[in-house]
């Protein structure tokens, strides 16, 4: 008796998950649906873009759109000038952060409290109210239209400092006393004890700076004009302007400036997601 | 009484140490952040085509704020806002919501569908966005096309070419992108919650609905509060989407502040005009914030 209810119960249980399953899973699909239209809309001819019922597998392949984005527009330009500046942006403000955690988080001087109290506040003020002091500066150190202009302020992200520290607060104290007692130097406290042990912390800045330079849209769009310098979002932009209504080549610009990202993603989505989770949780 | 100590060479050492570690963050920190804060709001009480160089810098008082009130620009801009806001928080936060509950118990396949459901949020606004444009294309998009033929709706909305469906289209594309992140917020939080509860709840013949509204919202009450005070002051900052898709038209049914604070700066040289919106910017955000701040204090516990 007692044995079937609870068969009866378990049965019942299964019946609910995979119910579950079946709704959640459909909600999931919505999300991915324009992910894979956008993939399959750039495989196919214009004539066949906007075609009833919707295909995803196109009935005519179509590869010229990657022939056009590739060898006839600016999206090679775009995609070396995305990669420059995200990788300079990000290994600078992993230097420039860490450092800065490792003093607030670890060391102790005379007047700490009052700057991270200072770093603090900024936190409150949207970054777009930033913009417009930074073009007066960049226009006056003539560097508008350069790299340099998207790369210097990403160096000093105060979100990176606090995020950081946390991390670096978490390392007892007593890993890093013998090394200090026996008079190594700060420096190398920091490099060979401190960093190592705060991996995945840094691997969430990386992660986290990555995907936030990559996406950036604002600051390319305000500081840079020069075409030869625009990056993938304002790249595409442009790209989009320039195809006005040829859709599936419009389709097959936006996978481009997808594809690198989704492609971390996918093989790495454990970190992501942990990463952008624990920034939250700590935040 | 605060005795002036004598640091000892170790602490000397330290000290030092400290300094020299955050100067090069500290004076980026200065250049590019706290020097901005306060000439930003300077620059909003002044006039000033930047064409001109320093010389056109003109101190015009109040005037900028007074300007704003009959600007149709700005005032649009601020109702779409919060529109926007009122709209997107909830529906993002209560569909991250559920999605994370059914995640944290109840569906097979969860790193699969968690993957899916944040695929949108690493992905750029620009790039998505031109996606969506071209779903909601009015003539035989595809969501049109499936809501003609299959759901046979007779007049399909004109979404981003409707002044009246431009707004929804847009907080609909921003609710896909960044439910996954709040979900996956919430759902680390949801996987921390004792589990003890939950079992004497279900001892207890406590039914799925119950032990969402009795237990995990409760429970989730301040990390709710961490997510929705977070997506509002996010929701305040729209602007790629908006500025991709329809630029904030028809007329000025999209127009959000970031948006106008682009177009007077960048599009007009109206530096201080501008200056003066993102004033406005951030005092709406940080109002909502107070407030929630406040509202969590008082249902937290």
């Amino acid at each position: 008796m007692k044995e079937k209810l609870n068969g009866n119960y378990k049965a019942k249980r299964l019946a609910g998950r995979i119910i579950a399953t079946v709704i959640i899973g459909g909600l999931a699909l919505m999300f991915v649906f324009p992910f894979l239209w956008m993939l399959s809309t750039s495989f196919k001819y214009e004539i066949d873009v906007m075609e009833f019922p919707v295909r995803l597998i196109p009935k005519n392949w179509n590869f010229k759109n990657y022939a056009t984005v590739f060898l006839k527009s600016d999206f090679p330009g775009y995609y070396l000038n995305s990669i420059k500046v995200t990788f300079f942006a990000v290994a600078g403000e992993l230097c420039i952060t860490t450092m800065a955690a490792y003093a607030f988080g670890r060391l102790n001087f005379r007047g700490k409290k009052f700057l991270f109290t200072l770093y603090l506040s900024t936190m409150m003020v949207p970054g777009q109210v930033l913009l417009l002091p930074k073009y007066i500066y960049f226009s006056q150190l003539h560097i508008t239209n350069t790299h340099l202009a998207l790369i210097l302020p990403s160096l000093f992200s105060v979100f990176g400092v606090l995020l950081m520290r946390q991390v670096f607060m978490q390392i007892p104290f007593e890993y890093t006393e013998a090394a200090y007692i026996d008079g190594a130097s700060h420096l190398r406290i920091f490099w060979n004890l401190i960093l190592p042990l705060a991996k995945p912390g840094l691997m969430t800045t990386l992660l986290l700076g990555f995907t936030w330079s990559w996406n950036d849209y604002i600051n390319p769009l305000v500081f840079l004009s020069n075409e030869e310098l625009f990056t993938l979002t304002v790249g595409l932009q442009r790209f989009q302007e320039d195809a006005s209504t040829n859709y599936a080549l419009i389709m097959a610009g936006a996978t481009v400036s997808l594809i690198p990202l989704i492609i971390l993603f996918l093989f790495t989505q454990k970190y992501f997601i942990e990463s952008f989770a624990s920034a939250g949780v700590k935040g | 009484m605060k005795r002036k100590r004598k640091l000892t060479q170790i602490q000397l050492r330290e000290e030092r140490a400290g300094y020299a570690f955050l100067l090069p963050s500290l004076i980026g920190t200065t250049i590019f952040i706290i020097i901005p804060i306060v000439m930003s709001l300077l620059l909003g009480f002044t006039e000033w085509n930047p064409m001109k160089g320093l010389a056109g810098l003109e101190f015009v008082g109040m005037e900028n704020f007074k300007n704003i009130v009959d600007d149709e620009r700005v005032v649009s801009a601020l109702r779409n806002n919060l529109i926007y806001s009122f709209s997107y928080v909830p529906l993002t936060i209560s569909i991250a919501l559920v999605l994370a509950t059914f995640l944290n118990k109840y569906v097979f396949f969860k790193i699969p569908i968690r993957m899916m459901t944040f695929m949108p949020y690493i992905s750029s606004l620009v790039s998505v966005a031109t996606v969506w444009m071209v779903l909601l294309y009015p003539e035989s998009g595809p969501v049109n096309s499936i809501l003609t033929n299959v759901f046979h709706v007779a007049d399909p909305p004109k979404w981003f070419v409707s002044s009246q469906w431009a707004l929804i289209g847009i907080i609909m594309m921003s609710v896909w992108h960044d439910v996954g992140y709040y979900c996956i917020i919430l759902l680390a939080n949801m996987q921390g919650l004792p589990q003890e509860v939950y079992e004497s709840a279900a001892v207890d013949g406590a039914s799925p609905i119950q032990t969402f509204f009795r237990i995990t919202i409760p429970m989730m009450s301040s990390s709710l509060f961490f997510c929705i005070t977070l997506a509002t002051i996010n929701s305040f900052k729209i602007f790629d989407q908006v500025n991709i898709i329809t630029e904030g038209g028809p007329g000025f049914s999209t127009t959000v502040l970031v948006q106008a604070i682009y177009y007077y700066a960048f599009k007009e040289y109206k530096i201080g005009y501008a200056a003066a919106v993102a004033i406005v910017l951030f005092l709406v955000i940080f109002v909502f914030s107070t407030i929630l701040q406040k509202a969590e204090e008082k249902l937290t516990y």
